[in-house]
């Protein structure tokens, strides 16, 4: 039997990780999946949620993220940004102004072809949003979590700094390195610099890592997704001519 | 929006039965056929794929035209055949969408993934023929089998129970026989299954996508 009802809670297969599949699905009315290259476990909800604690606790014992909280992250940034956190060296807060800092974004050329871009803070579309040009992030592809919208989120998030400022809980906006470049915070920032504008001084915390895996190549990434768009035209087009 | 004649759309079907090919129209909402199809509304045809040929020379032979079908290049999984073309006749207007098995799209990223092989299986053992007048008629699904397609479809394709689809679910629930019925949900909806039924025998559609997925109960 095939569920149509299945929803990837998570994906971090990876053909260089240790895991070349690593897949959590719900399969709503069935089970939560989890997919380990060939293994598959099952899981009852109510069974998924405390393994899911006890992975949590484990990992906040482990204190693998440089004497931080484990609750201080957002957990999908702590997924994408795993394969570098073994050569987290160490991890500083410091002030900068929200100007100083850049973004990326991801803008659409094509209906099938989307490229990042780096920009700065009065370029974002949420930023934009909150000036009221809703146009664009409304329909803005990103990550959200189950239940809400790119709005909805935006506006929760404007009344949350509001009422307990920033950082709340110690959630930080986060830049790696030397580079001023935003990887978890791009709301906040712009929620921020809507209410106290583009000038205003935050604290954000900075990530050091060693060697050079973590950097940003939007010229490298925009190429690779160009030439494989370019590459899935071609084969498109002679395959129609075969046929 | 233009309605397409009548008589052009009996013209068509009266074709088709008198081939004898072997097809399912698999929904008639709001009773669109043969009197209320919108000019370039495409009518679903569930074929065999071993039959894809006869049905090509078929339209062909018809003056159709194939062009590509605009899901072409979506994920087809689990044995779904794709649908590769779709048949349009400028004369008529009357578009065909050839599709092999009775699938849905994932609500993961929209990959159609097929309905259980007892559906599938169960659509072309159970086919009937719905004679609408002296001169117009097609094969359809069971009423069991178009009853659980038309929730399945709600749910996964549209996301939302429109109108015609209530009202039509509605009519087939007193039509059904329930045992089989919730047989044929279950390798859909699993768990659900029973909730669903209830929300469908109490009319309350509106809750239904938003309880499927918070549902928690396995």
């Amino acid at each position: 039997m095939s569920n149509p009802g299945v929803i990837t809670l998570v994906n971090a297969s990876s053909k260089k990780g240790k895991f070349r599949r690593f897949v959590i699905e719900d399969n709503i009315g069935e089970a939560i999946h989890l997919h380990i290259d060939n293994m598959r476990i099952d899981f009852t909800v109510e069974e998924f949620l405390e393994f899911s604690e006890m992975t949590k606790k484990s990992l906040s014992e482990l204190n693998f993220i440089g004497g931080q909280n484990i609750e201080s992250f957002d957990e999908h940034f702590l997924m994408k940004c795993s394969g570098y956190l073994s050569k987290l060296q160490s991890i500083s807060i410091e002030e900068i102004k929200l100007s100083s800092l850049k973004f990326i974004i991801h803008k659409q050329y094509q209906k099938d072809l989307t490229l990042f871009k780096l920009t700065n803070i009065s370029k974002i579309p949420s930023y934009e949003f909150l000036k009221g040009n809703c146009k664009e992030f409304l329909n803005y592809k990103q990550y959200n979590y189950f239940g809400t919208n790119n709005e909805k989120r935006l506006l929760e998030l404007v009344k949350s700094v509001k009422e307990n400022g920033y950082p709340y809980l110690n959630k930080h906006i986060l830049l790696f390195n030397g580079e001023n470049i935003v990887r978890d915070g791009q709301h906040r920032a712009a929620v921020l610099a809507h209410l106290y504008g583009l000038d205003y001084k935050i604290k954000v915390m900075r990530f050091n890592y060693s060697g050079k895996s973590h950097k940003v190549n939007i010229n490298k990434n925009n190429l690779k997704k160009l030439s494989l768009w370019f590459a899935k035209k071609v084969y498109r087009r002679l395959k129609s001519y075969i046929r | 929006m233009k309605l397409i004649e009548t008589n052009e759309v009996k013209a068509i079907f009266n074709l088709l039965n008198n081939s004898k090919l072997n097809y399912i129209i698999t929904w008639n909402i709001n009773n669109e056929l043969p009197s209320h199809l919108k000019a370039g509304k495409d009518i679903d045809i569930l074929v065999n794929k071993k039959d894809e040929k006869k049905f090509v020379h078929f339209f062909r032979s018809h003056n159709y035209k194939a062009t590509n079908h605009p899901f072409k290049y979506d994920i087809f999984l689990y044995g779904v055949d794709r649908f590769e073309f779709k048949y349009m006749n400028k004369n008529n207007q009357i578009d065909f969408d050839l599709v092999f098995q009775l699938a849905v799209r994932s609500l993961d990223a929209g990959q159609f993934i097929p309905l259980d092989k007892i559906i599938q299986e169960s659509a072309w053992m159970n086919k009937r023929f719905e004679k609408l007048s002296d001169d117009f008629g097609y094969w359809t699904l069971s009423y069991e089998d178009e009853f659980v397609c038309l929730i399945a479809r709600s749910i996964f394709d549209k996301r939302e129970f429109k109108s015609g689809y209530r009202k039509r679910i509605t009519k087939l629930f007193n039509l059904v026989d329930k045992k089989n019925t919730l047989e044929k949900l279950n390798m859909i909806f699993f768990k659900f299954t029973p909730h669903l039924f209830k929300y469908i025998e109490n009319e309350n559609y509106d809750e239904i996508i938003i309880s499927y997925l918070k549902f928690k109960e396995y």
